[in-house]
C-alpha cells in the first residue's frame, strides 16, 4: 500500500484513490475497531496518514464555519456542528427535500498524543479537514546503543 | 425541545443504467427542490466540488448535474481508516415547469450547488386598442 500520488492519468488516479479507500473501509483502525458504534455516526470520517501526521476528513457541506467546532481533549478529537434548515418565503413550496439538517456531535479516540499547537483545521468546499501531528513524546525515535 | 440530530445517510451510488464516460464510483447528490413564484430552485450537496468541476446541462426538459472529483486534496495521503468513499456526482431531473434556459444561474458555496431556474414569462396579455 502506498501514498496517493498523481500520475499522468487522471482517469487512473480516481480509480486508484477509490480502491485505496475501499480497502480501508471496514478495516479496524490501529487496533481501534470503531464499529458498530462509530460507523453509523454523522459525519462519516476518513482517516489518512501523511508523513508524521494523521489527516481526518469529513463531508459536511453547507455549514457555516462559525457553526463548526473542533476540539482536542486528551487524546480524543471532538467534532460538533449544526446545519440550519433553509426557511422558505411566502408562496414557496418544497417539491423534494433530501438534504438533512440539525446538529451533530462526535468524538473519537486518537491512537497517539497530539501536538495541539500544530493541529490545524480547515473547512473548504464543504469538507472539514483536520491535520493532527504527533506530540514530540509520541514520535518514534531511534535510541542510540552504547557499549 | 432537543435539537434534531443529523443522521448519517449512506451515499447513494448512481445505478449503472447508462454508460458512464468516467472512471469509478459515482454518487447521487442529495437535493432540495423548491418553487418560488418566479423560479424553480435546486440545492445539491456536492462536498469537495468547485465551480470548475461542475457541468450543468438542460435540454428537452431534462436537467443533468455532474461534477468531477477533485484529487488535489488527496495528494500524499494514505487511507488508514474509512467510513465513506469519494467519487464523481451525477444526477438527472425531468422538469415540469417551462424554464427560461437563458437565465439559469448557478453558485457553489461550501460544497452546496444552488441552481436558480427562472420560469419563462407567460405570454403577455396584449391589449388591443379598438379604433
Amino acid at each position: 500500500m502506498s501514498f496517493f500520488h498523481f500520475s499522468n492519468d487522471a482517469f487512473e488516479d480516481v480509480l486508484k484513490l477509490q480502491r485505496a479507500i475501499d480497502r480501508a473501509l471496514g478495516r479496524p483502525f490501529l487496533g481501534h475497531d470503531w464499529s458498530p458504534s462509530g460507523r453509523g455516526l454523522f459525519p462519516a470520517l476518513n482517516v489518512f496518514e501523511a508523513d508524521d501526521a494523521l489527516v481526518v476528513k469529513a463531508e459536511v457541506p453547507g455549514m457555516a464555519k462559525e457553526d463548526l467546532q473542533v476540539e482536542i481533549e486528551d487524546n480524543r478529537l471532538l467534532l460538533a456542528g449544526k446545519r440550519e434548515a433553509a426557511s422558505l418565503g411566502e408562496g414557496c413550496a418544497y417539491h423534494r427535500r433530501e438534504r438533512n439538517s440539525g446538529e451533530f456531535r462526535r468524538a473519537f479516540r486518537l491512537p497517539f498524543e497530539v501536538d495541539r499547537e500544530k493541529t490545524a483545521a480547515k473547512y473548504q468546499d464543504g469538507i472539514l479537514t483536520i491535520r493532527l501531528e504527533k506530540a514530540e513524546a509520541a514520535k518514534p525515535r531511534q535510541i542510540q546503543i552504547v557499549g | 425541545m432537543a435539537a434534531k440530530e443529523i443522521e448519517k445517510v449512506e451515499k447513494r451510488p448512481v445505478e449503472k443504467t447508462e454508460e458512464m464516460t468516467w472512471a469509478g464510483n459515482t454518487y447521487q447528490p442529495d437535493v432540495d427542490i423548491w418553487e418560488t413564484p418566479e423560479a424553480l430552485m435546486l440545492a445539491a450537496d456536492v462536498p469537495g466540488v468547485r465551480k470548475d468541476d461542475l457541468e450543468i446541462d438542460l435540454r428537452d426538459g431534462v436537467l443533468t448535474v455532474s461534477a468531477s472529483l477533485s484529487l488535489k486534496d488527496y495528494e500524499g495521503l494514505r487511507p488508514l481508516y474509512s467510513e465513506y468513499n469519494v467519487g464523481n456526482f451525477h444526477r438527472r431531473f425531468t422538469l415540469g415547469e417551462t424554464i427560461d434556459q437563458e437565465k439559469i444561474s448557478a453558485t457553489v458555496d461550501n460544497g452546496v450547488l444552488t441552481l436558480t431556474l427562472p420560469k419563462r414569462e407567460k405570454a403577455m396579455t396584449r391589449r388591443i386598442a379598438i379604433a
